[in-house]
């Protein structure tokens, strides 16, 4: 019966036969450190989820923004568990993107045939320093507010066009009601597409060449 | 050991019981959240001042309104709250709610609609009732709703909620 509603489906639709080619790999030794890629992408799927949900609440302007951050963590049901994740996440999936880059340099897996997953993964780390910067200033409190303002210091002294490429990213030439709205765009629409698009393609590399193992001595 | 069960069998039920376990914690979490709070809560106990009993003129229903505080979500918001008061003695009052019971719509009190005497017409579907509240024609399904009224030094109260 099962077998053959999927034979069904696989024949319409082709769902089956795709989820078993992308699951039903033969995989070579592989170590706990080979954990880290699919830890890196759970907490960006953790990330999104509670990102959604916090912007049914979060409304991005200075009058607003605090006074809605303080509503979800004191207010809502949930509110302050749901932050907190999205909080800690951030955090996490820098620590792991890392932690798996590093995996990857350890087994030389960054070589032929796989330097553009490798680029693309490198792409993806520079994407998730800029969500965590583009979400850093939406709570707007003093924290938010003067942190994003040293760094915006920091992107002026950028050789040539630092005082252009800051004012595009401010929306002006400090840190105003403009620069929130810029940030929340970039943070919830912007920054998550380009990251879920570069990680359908590394995902797609790493498919497509299969996980290397372990390298052992004399290899 | 149980020759049905296979390394991969095991290995795949444990995934998904995994997974289920985790989107349980996060799924149901996140639907409270979204619910949100039960429901908007006002300031007061439901009692409103709407007018002055000496402000209702005997026989004839006067529209009354007042603001109260209603916290929708992260806002304090002033709402209105309307009512059609009645009286033929000055000191008993009836209540009508202004809101059409077909779609929502606001009625008005309008002279001369049901057998030459006033009527609350709601322009939306051309629903009509007769000056007790009570369906004369249109799609209305039920007549206007009545608000609780109390009358305490002179002033008059109703119970919108
Ligand atoms: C959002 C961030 C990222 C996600 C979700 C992600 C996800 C993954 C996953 C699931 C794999 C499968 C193999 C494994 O787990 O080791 C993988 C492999 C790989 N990743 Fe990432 N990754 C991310 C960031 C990066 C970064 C920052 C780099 C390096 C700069 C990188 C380079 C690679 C390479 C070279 C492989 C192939 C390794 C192999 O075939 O053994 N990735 N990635
Ligand atoms: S809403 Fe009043 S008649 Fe339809």
């Amino acid at each position: 019966m099962a077998g053959r509603l999927e034979e069904w489906v696989d024949e319409r639709l082709g769902w089956p036969s795709a989820i078993r080619s992308a699951l039903l790999q033969r995989v070579p030794r592989l170590s706990w450190g080979h954990v880290l890629g699919s830890a890196t992408l759970v907490t960006l799927i953790i990330l999104i989820l509670t990102g959604v949900l916090l912007s049914f609440s979060y409304v991005p302007s200075p009058d607003e923004a605090h006074t809605t951050v303080e509503y979800i963590t004191q207010e809502l049901p949930f509110g302050a568990f749901i932050r907190n994740l999205h909080h800690f996440g951030a955090s996490a999936l820098v620590v792991l993107s890392i932690a798996h880059l590093i995996r990857v340099i350890v087994h030389g897996a960054h070589k032929y045939p796989r330097e553009f997953t490798w680029f693309t993964g490198v792409v993806l780390l520079l994407l998730v320093f800029a969500a965590g910067f583009t979400g850093s200033l939406l709570p707007w409190d003093q924290n938010a507010f003067w942190a994003t303002a040293v760094r915006m210091r920091v992107i002026e002294v950028t050789p040539g066009i630092g005082d252009r490429l800051a004012g595009v990213l401010m929306g002006g030439e400090e840190l105003s009601a403009v620069s929130l709205v810029r940030f929340f765009i970039a943070h919830v629409w912007v920054v998550p597409s380009l990251i879920v698009t570069v990680v359908v393609m590394h995902l797609r590399l790493v498919h497509k060449h299969g996980i290397s193992g372990v390298p052992r001595r004399g290899e | 050991m149980n020759p049905d069960v296979t390394r991969r069998s095991f290995l795949s039920g444990a995934i998904a019981g995994i997974a289920g376990v985790v989107a349980t914690l996060l799924g149901l979490p996140a639907a409270r959240f979204l619910m949100g709070r039960a429901a908007a809560t006002s300031n007061t106990d439901g009692w409103v001042r709407v007018a002055a009993a000496d402000s209702v003129v005997p026989g004839r229903p006067t529209l009354v309104t007042a603001t109260v505080e209603k916290q929708q979500g992260w806002v304090a918001a002033q709402t209105q709250v309307a009512a059609y008061l009645k009286t033929e003695d000055g000191a008993h009052f009836e209540a009508l709610s202004n809101v059409c019971t077909h779609l929502g719509c606001r009625v008005t009190l309008q002279d001369g609609l049901v057998g030459g005497n006033p009527g609350f017409f709601c322009p939306c579907h051309d629903g009509l009732f007769d000056i007790d509240g009570a369906v004369v024609s249109g799609p209305v399904p039920a007549p206007l709703e009545r608000f609780e009224v109390m009358v305490e030094k002179g002033d008059v109260f109703v119970r919108t909620i």
